[in-house]
């Protein structure tokens, strides 16, 4: 919420924010005549899910729940999946989408995307399609968007031209403001055509909502505990092994914000891991590195470079997609070249972002100004 | 309630009381390992690494009753206000719906520090307010005022060189952290002190470099030992001079020395902050 003086502060009222997204809901449907809810498997699209098809139920009428499967996703996940799509199967239409797309795979430069439900190679897909899923694009190919034709097909275009395929279509997201400054930019920046903060404007009159961007972490919990509704196992496991509030989440396996999934993976689900390696290349050492600070981090230098510069510059020389190398090395001759930057490159040629999804901080160096500062006063 | 400025024994007299009453008390504490209390309710310790843990996250939050005593020992131990394990500790006390607040030093070295107090104090209606915006807050001090109290320590001219060459050697490295800066050049200073040291003080440093039964390293070291090496951080000054009826000074060894000016400064400043706090709290 903005205060009077434009600060970024919570505001707390008499109302709980159960009731409150309830009544979100609720309006939604007043408004809306179609529905979607994106899940992914989290513990937050779950209760937007479960909040959605309670109304659903309420009222007798039906919202599309969309799932775009990455392919390389936690068995749990899946089964999650099918669970909330078959918790109240009369007042669901299922959207799961099993297409063809390309992800970023940051554990390896050799194999830099994974084709997600590649034709040719079933035989080596983490799993078979779902027999009632969406197989096949369900918009017209004449009209399909890509954002970087170098890059392909990628995940934000699935979802972008799933989107544009439908009208006057409220989805429903399970992003929460208090989760980073960015969510809460998203959550509560401008007022939409809904008519409300908590949702943003896209194509076609259709409109992104979110009904809990004001929980915390732990109002989600007590709603799936309280109304019993299933959570998928890996919250159980990173509880299990006693991982942090911030370190615990659901996410995608491979791409440059989740690697460090596959750390714990083996230990949670022994098979998942078996399949992904036989998937794609640079799973294990994802495994043994994901957490490291002078490997796939990059938080620290590796001993034998003096700089993040000379380290940078020792990347970009032996990085081995020569169809990407370009990519990298058009967008760093536009960047300023100090150790600040440099060590942000690292990390993006490390972690194979040729799609820049880490963005580089391209300002002076301010460590040199710090080391000005203390030369002086000492 | 916050306490400010209580030693072991007062502490004990305080919480005997709070917990009277109560059926159940979580103390959590800021140091390494728990000092034990008499408590007449079954009592559990719990340190600042597990604050977060998720094992005991939600466990805690489960147990936690209008009825539980929360005692906050010394937990001031990062000035990030909104630090998870801050966040954590105010879910608990939320749960409880009061807590009882103990540190012996107001701050860590910004006047800032305080409102990490308050806002447990207040369950977390403080959040979001400066300092001067914190409004009443029940406190119950102690004064604590340190002194910093320079022993002149000469040097000669080859000294003086001594520590500009080592301090060009120092920044000509690769600089990892420029924050580091000011410690590895006291280290300097500290040698250049070391001709100055006699057999009947005590005297405190930051590593046990000098290998002398009379000069000890922060932890260990006599509370009114002589400052030879400031440590890496004002809250280990704190923890080397905390819990003692009566604040000794801050006995620092001064060459003169940009380096010892600086330091000698920084805790001045941290004192005049304190006295701030002090005294509007009083008001």
């Amino acid at each position: 919420m903005i205060s009077k003086n434009n600060n970024a502060v919570q505001i707390y009222t008499d109302k709980d924010v159960l009731a409150a997204a309830r009544e979100r809901v609720s309006y939604i449907f007043d408004r809306y005549e179609n529905i979607v809810v994106s899940i992914s498997g989290g513990k937050d699209s779950t209760v937007t899910a479960h909040l959605a098809l309670t109304e659903a139920r309420k009222r007798g009428r039906r919202v599309g729940l969309f799932f775009l499967d990455e392919e390389v996703v936690y068995q749990s996940t899946v089964e999650q999946i099918r669970y909330l799509m078959s918790l109240y199967p009369e007042n669901t239409i299922k959207l799961w989408l099993q297409i063809e797309f390309a992800l970023t795979n940051a554990t390896s430069t050799e194999e830099g995307q994974l084709i997600c439900w590649e034709a040719g190679k079933h035989k080596i897909w983490m799993r078979p399609k779902e027999p009632d899923s969406i197989q096949h694009k369900p918009w017209d190919r004449n009209k399909e968007t890509v954002r970087d034709k170098n890059k392909g097909f990628g995940f934000y275009d699935a979802l972008e031209n799933f989107e544009n395929s439908r009208n006057s279509t409220a989805f429903l997201c399970g992003i929460r403001a208090i989760e980073s400054m960015n969510r809460w930019r998203a959550c509560a920046r401008n007022i939409c055509t809904a008519g409300v903060h908590w949702g943003t404007d896209r194509k076609n009159g259709n409109v992104t909502l979110y009904p809990i961007y004001d929980w915390n972490f732990t109002d989600v919990w007590r709603y799936i505990s309280e109304n019993k509704i299933r959570y998928s196992k890996i919250y159980d496991y990173q509880y299990q092994i006693g991982l942090g509030l911030n370190e615990i989440r659901v996410s995608s396996l491979i791409h440059e914000k989740s690697f460090k999934a596959l750390v714990e993976l083996p230990r949670f689900e022994p098979k998942t891991y078996d399949r992904l390696c036989k998937r794609l290349k640079g799973i294990r050492w994802g495994n043994e590195y994901g957490k490291n600070a002078k490997v796939m981090r990059c938080r620290k230098l590796p001993d034998n470079f003096a700089t993040w510069i000379q380290y940078r510059d020792f990347l970009l020389q032996t990085y081995q997609d020569e169809g990407k190398k370009p990519i990298f090395e058009r967008r760093f001759s536009r960047q300023l070249n100090n150790n600040y930057v440099a060590r942000q490159q690292c990390r993006q040629l490390v972690l194979n972002d040729y799609e820049n999804n880490l963005p580089i901080d391209n300002q002076e160096d301010p460590l040199l100004k710090r080391v000005e500062y203390w030369r002086n006063v000492l | 309630m916050i306490y400010l400025g209580r030693t072991h024994a007062q502490k004990q007299a305080i919480i005997s009381e709070v917990c009277d009453d109560a059926h159940h008390a979580v103390i959590f504490h800021g140091a390494k390992t728990a000092e034990p209390y008499d408590v007449a309710c079954p009592v559990e310790y719990r340190g600042w690494g597990d604050v977060i843990m998720y094992k005991h996250f939600y466990r805690l939050l489960e147990e936690i009753t209008p009825t539980t005593a929360i005692i906050l020992d010394e937990i001031m131990r990062t000035q990030n206000r909104n630090d998870l394990t801050y966040n954590c500790l105010l879910h608990y006390i939320r749960k409880a719906g009061r807590c009882t607040v103990f540190q012996y030093f107001p701050i860590i070295d910004d006047i800032e520090n305080f409102c990490i107090l308050a806002d447990m104090e207040t369950c977390g209606r403080a959040r979001g307010h400066s300092f001067v915006a914190l409004g009443d807050i029940a406190v119950d001090a102690i004064r604590r005022d340190y002194q910093v109290v320079d022993l002149p320590v000469a040097i000669t001219d080859v000294d003086r060189e001594t520590y500009l060459a080592k301090k060009d050697a120092i920044f000509s490295q690769s600089i990892k952290d420029p924050e580091s800066l000011p410690r590895q050049v006291a280290l300097v200073a500290g040698n250049i002190k070391a001709k100055a040291i006699d057999r009947y003080h005590a005297y405190v440093a930051r590593n046990a470099r000098f290998k002398a039964e009379n000069i000890a390293v922060y932890g260990k070291a006599p509370t009114n030992a002589i400052i030879l090496d400031p440590p890496a951080n004002a809250i280990t000054m704190h923890d080397h001079l905390a819990g003692q009826e009566t604040t000794p000074a801050i006995r620092y060894m001064n060459t003169g020395l940009p380096v010892d000016v600086y330091y000698s400064n920084f805790y001045r400043g941290i004192a005049d902050s304190m006295r701030i706090v002090y005294d509007l709290q009083k008001q």
